[in-house]
């Protein structure tokens, strides 16, 4: 009897005008979509590409300036020697620490419209999002793309509730529920049936017309991130349906189920999540980062007029770094870079508070995600497509590691005062990302993943709940009615 | 009768929980956003203020040294909010904040402040502006999609048209109900508003004419939500039953609020490319090495001005002249340098204008897009005030530039070690930033203005045909 309520529920629905307007539309938006997120790949992929040529010209530069200095052809100013520390390890052999372009990143473009995906690292520092930025116009930023990502929290929850909010109202509106009911059915399995049409309907839409789009538009399917992303998109649908099936189970007329399904879509995908981000930005304010740079100055010329102080302690603590003779002949370049290493070590502080800070922030409002099912999902698909906070993060830690190393590499060379040899060059720290093991991406969407499916489970069960309790009296009354 | 329209709808709509409850979601929304907004500027204004005095107070007491040494020390300027942003902070937060004026180079502002908001945060940024101009004419939406379409499947129009109600009449009374209901939620928001405004105190020169522009953003507003008004009771009036009508409408308020303003963006890239920030520093780069046009490469440049200028002054050597050539070097490579930047940041600036003149004519197919500009363009947050302050910073540096190498040219002699002190560096003004009127503002939201006037015609238009109808299809 399910299969044939089923069967005749599909051909119910496929018969119906808006059933096709609202199929069509989410086929085309979903397209739009996996464009946008392709354009997206491109330009980050054009800008990856740059920073690459950039690197490797400077370092095939910097190979020539070494050799020419090598057989006394060159005599670069100590500005430009490539064989001084400084000047390579700040300048002429900075190196970019790049993002690559995730398996999966076609289907969300998260914060990397924002982020450089290459970042500089030298003596100076390596800041993910806090060197140059990436020229856009500030509208489109704020404005935000129509990615797939979008389309799917904001205008499938739209198109679905279209195509259910009249799941059982339209039955009565028409007067064939009495009809209908008059036969031998009972009525918790014709509400299962017809929200499992819709479901498997729009499912299969989206999965199939995504699937086609991201093979056609977005270069090719990664299986594995297809998967998972499907499986959302199940349980995100199944949740608005639930939700409608509740609403039209409850009772009332088709007008009231489209009011109240409307003000659901208002609060779960507009008020709960802004709510809760200003909360969270009044609650852990991020301090603005521009206060930094008036502080960083403040300790650099504080330093200055102790500098004297700073290098004598300095080769105190680091003997084996003093050059010969007296630290009153230090160069002028390790000079400064002391000095400027000792203000970066006093500036240390502000910028673990505002690290903190911008974490303790980011934690909350990672918890707020649960607040609603919109931001759950939303969340979902940044971190399955690695343009949200977590793989960004992964990045920060692994450029703060190679900004180490490449310390580690330069610094001691200065303070010692040495000289760079061409064999040096092949030493100088190389840039590599570790991506993170899909386990650990699993772990990370996994309590998102069964909220989502909890969420559904309620709404299944409260729909369940009332049919048995009050579906067979109000039902009964409203059949009557009919 | 017209009053006694307006009476009904107006009861009908205080009795509706619908109107209660969206009314009540939007206005917490609403309250919420202002109370962020101004939150938020005060936290970047006592920033901002607190950093300009220190990076001045830097300036100042830096010490003798010499003045080349002190130009590429620099000094930071911090962009002032506008004491309008809490109602639309527009793109405060997704341009730079601070640029280090110093020799050589224009520095583009940095430091976008959502660069340190959590990504959840960007995708549930709410503002007033986002209230206003999305939740609001939805809930106008919901209000009235019903207002003719419902009287007519209730079977009250027919009543009332034998009555001998015009139907113009019955429109405008409901237009007006609406209206009336609508201000109920507004006039307290705006009052929050002008309170908020007054707490900000006078603004600190980020833009002129606050008041007055807070009068015409409610003015803008206003207009807006009589568009949605119209155009739902024309949709009301026209379509078959209700629940068409808010298909349509619902369809209609996604795809202008939701949809235009994403896919503007994306023809306004395609129509009007920007170059990646790393192709425009190699261009610079280039231009201020190999020249550019006419303009010969560094040395020659350099190696002509030396030939002209001890020709002029008849020596054969720079020691010879009666004034440091070093300071006369500086400054003509600062004014070479000044026409690399106004070529490539004046061509930036250029199609980032053009970008935005494209968004606001697409408001003819979208009001969203004409509102959202003129909004930001009046609350002073729009591109157009935020390129005006980096003009502004960028004469200061020129300015600051010159009076540095004017002294090296005067005052020292070349081979001697000169140092300047804080007399010099005190002989730099301040940046006083002026901030622009709102007639200069209007200026680059003509289009805008056109564009909601446009629709408040065809809005207009579409009811009174919506109505001219009802007689026949009742």
């Amino acid at each position: 009897m399910a299969w044939i309520l089923l069967k005749h529920e599909v051909r119910a629905l496929l018969a119906d005008r808006l059933v096709w307007v609202v199929g069509l539309t989410l086929a085309v938006v979903l397209g739009y979509g996996v464009w946008v997120g392709a354009q997206a790949v491109e330009r980050y992929g054009a800008t990856l590409a740059l920073a690459q040529e950039t690197d490797a010209a400077q370092m095939a530069d910097l190979r020539e300036a070494m050799a020419a200095v090598a057989s006394g052809e060159g005599n670069p100013s100590p500005f430009q020697d490539p064989r001084r520390p400084f000047v390579t390890g700040r300048t002429r052999g900075a190196m970019h620490a790049t993002l690559p372009v995730a398996s999966f990143q076609t289907s969300a473009v998260g914060q990397l419209d924002l982020v450089s995906p290459a970042v500089l690292v030298s003596l100076d520092g390596a800041e993910v999002g806090g060197g140059r930025e990436e020229i856009e116009n500030p509208v489109h930023l704020l404005a935000g793309p129509l990615d797939l990502a979008f389309v799917i929290t904001f205008l499938l929850p739209l198109l679905t509730l279209a195509m259910s909010f009249d799941l059982l109202s339209r039955e009565k509106d028409m007067g064939t529920l009495g009809l209908l009911l008059s036969q031998p059915i009972q009525p918790r399995r014709l509400v299962w049936m017809k929200a499992l049409a819709r479901w498997m309907i729009l499912v299969g839409l989206t999965v199939g017309a995504g699937g086609l789009w991201l093979m056609a538009l977005g270069g090719g399917l990664d299986l594995g991130g297809f998967a998972l992303w499907s499986g959302i998109v199940a349980l995100y649908v199944a949740f608005w349906i639930g939700l409608a099936t509740v609403v039209n189970v409850y009772g009332g007329n088709s007008p009231r189920h489209a009011m109240l399904l409307a003000f659901s879509w208002l609060v779960l995908a507009v008020a709960v999540p802004s709510s809760s981000q200003v909360v969270a930005s009044i609650l852990h304010p991020v301090p603005p980062r521009a206060e930094w740079v008036a502080l960083e100055r403040e300790e650099l010329s504080q330093v200055q007029e102790e500098a004297a102080e700073v290098l004598a302690t300095y080769y105190q603590e680091h003997p084996e770094m003093a050059p010969e003779g007296s630290i009153d002949v230090v160069d002028f370049q390790t000079r400064s870079f002391a000095l400027q290493e000792e203000a970066r070590r006093r500036m240390d502080p502000v910028r673990e508070r505002h690290r903190e800070q911008r974490s303790a922030q980011q934690a909350l409002i990672h918890q707020l995600r649960w607040a609603s099912p919109v931001t759950l999902t939303w969340d979902l698909f940044i971190d399955l497509a690695g343009t949200g906070d977590a793989r960004l993060t992964h990045f920060e830690s692994e450029v703060r590691a190679y900004h180490a190393a490449w310390h580690g590499f330069f610094a001691p060379r200065v303070y010692a005062d040495r000289r760079l040899s061409e064999d040096d060059l092949a030493s100088i720290p190389v840039w590599v990302f570790e991506e993170e093991e899909r386990s650990a991406l699993m772990a990370r969407l996994a309590p998102g993943f069964l909220g989502l499916l909890g969420l559904v489970g309620a709404l299944m069960l409260a729909a369940w709940h009332m049919l048995r309790l009050r579906g067979g009296v109000r039902w009964a009354a409203e059949r009557s009615a009919g | 009768m017209t009053l006694a329209i307006i009476r009904k709808e107006i009861l009908e709509l205080t009795r509706d929980g619908r109107f209660r409850w969206g009314g009540f979601i939007v206005l917490v929304l609403l309250s919420l956003s202002l109370l962020g907004g101004w939150f938020h500027r005060h936290q970047v204004e006592e920033a901002h203020t607190a950093a300009q005095a220190m990076s001045w107070s830097q300036w100042i007491e830096q010490g003798d040294k010499n003045p080349h040494s002190a130009a590429h020390f620099g000094v930071h300027v911090f962009r002032p909010t506008s004491a309008l942003s809490f109602v639309d902070q527009g793109v405060d937060g997704y341009v730079g904040s601070t640029t280090l004026l110093e020799a050589h180079y224009q520095n583009p502002f940095s430091f976008r402040a959502v660069q340190d908001a959590p990504g959840l945060a960007r995708f549930a940024d709410l503002t007033a502006a986002t209230t206003l101009q999305l939740l609001i004419p939805l809930l106008i939406l919901l209000m009235t999609y019903q207002a003719v379409s419902g009287e007519r499947e209730r079977g009250t129009l027919r009543q009332l048209l034998s009555l001998g109600v015009s139907p113009v009449r019955l429109g405008a009374g409901k237009a007006l109900g609406v209206s009336v209901g609508l201000l109920l939620l507004l006039v307290p928001a705006a009052m929050v508003g002008a309170l908020a405004l007054f707490m900000a105190g006078p603004g600190d020169g980020a833009v002129g004419n606050e008041v007055l522009r807070f009068a015409l953003l409610a003015l803008a507003y206003l207009g807006y939500f009589m568009v949605f008004v119209l155009l739902a009771l024309a949709v009301s009036a026209l379509a078959p039953s209700s629940r068409v009508a808010l298909g349509i409408l619902l369809g209609l308020w996604a795809l202008n609020g939701l949809v235009a303003p994403r896919v503007a963006s994306d023809i306004a890239r395609m129509a009007i490319p920007l170059p990646s920030g790393l192709a425009f520093q190699a261009a610079v780069s280039h231009d201020l090495a190999n020249g550019f046009d006419d303009h010969p490469p560094q040395a020659a440049r350099q190696a002509i001005l030396r030939d002209s200028v001890l020709a002029a002054y008849g020596v054969a050597l720079p020691e010879e002249l009666p004034f440091n050539f070093a300071g006369l070097r500086f400054q003509s490579g600062e004014e070479f340098a000044n026409l690399v930047f106004d070529r490539h940041f004046g061509s930036l600036k250029d199609q980032m204008a053009a970008q935005g003149h494209l968004h606001q004519l697409l408001g003819f197919v979208a009001p969203h897009l004409a509102i959202r500009s003129l909004s930001m363009a009046l609350a002073g947050t729009d591109p157009w005030h935020h390129a005006r302050y980096a003009d502004a910073a960028e004469e200061q540096r020129r300015l600051m530039q010159q009076i540095l190498n004017e002294d090296i040219m005067v005052n020292s002699r070349a081979g001697e070690t000169y140092l300047a002190s804080a007399d010099l560096w005190s002989r730099i003004p301040p940046l006083e930033y002026a901030g622009p009127p709102v007639t200069w503002a209007l200026e680059s939201q003509q289009r805008a203005i056109l564009v909601l006037l446009f629709w408040l015609a065809l809005a207009g238009l579409m009811m009174r045909r919506g109505l001219q109808t009802l007689g026949r299809r009742i």
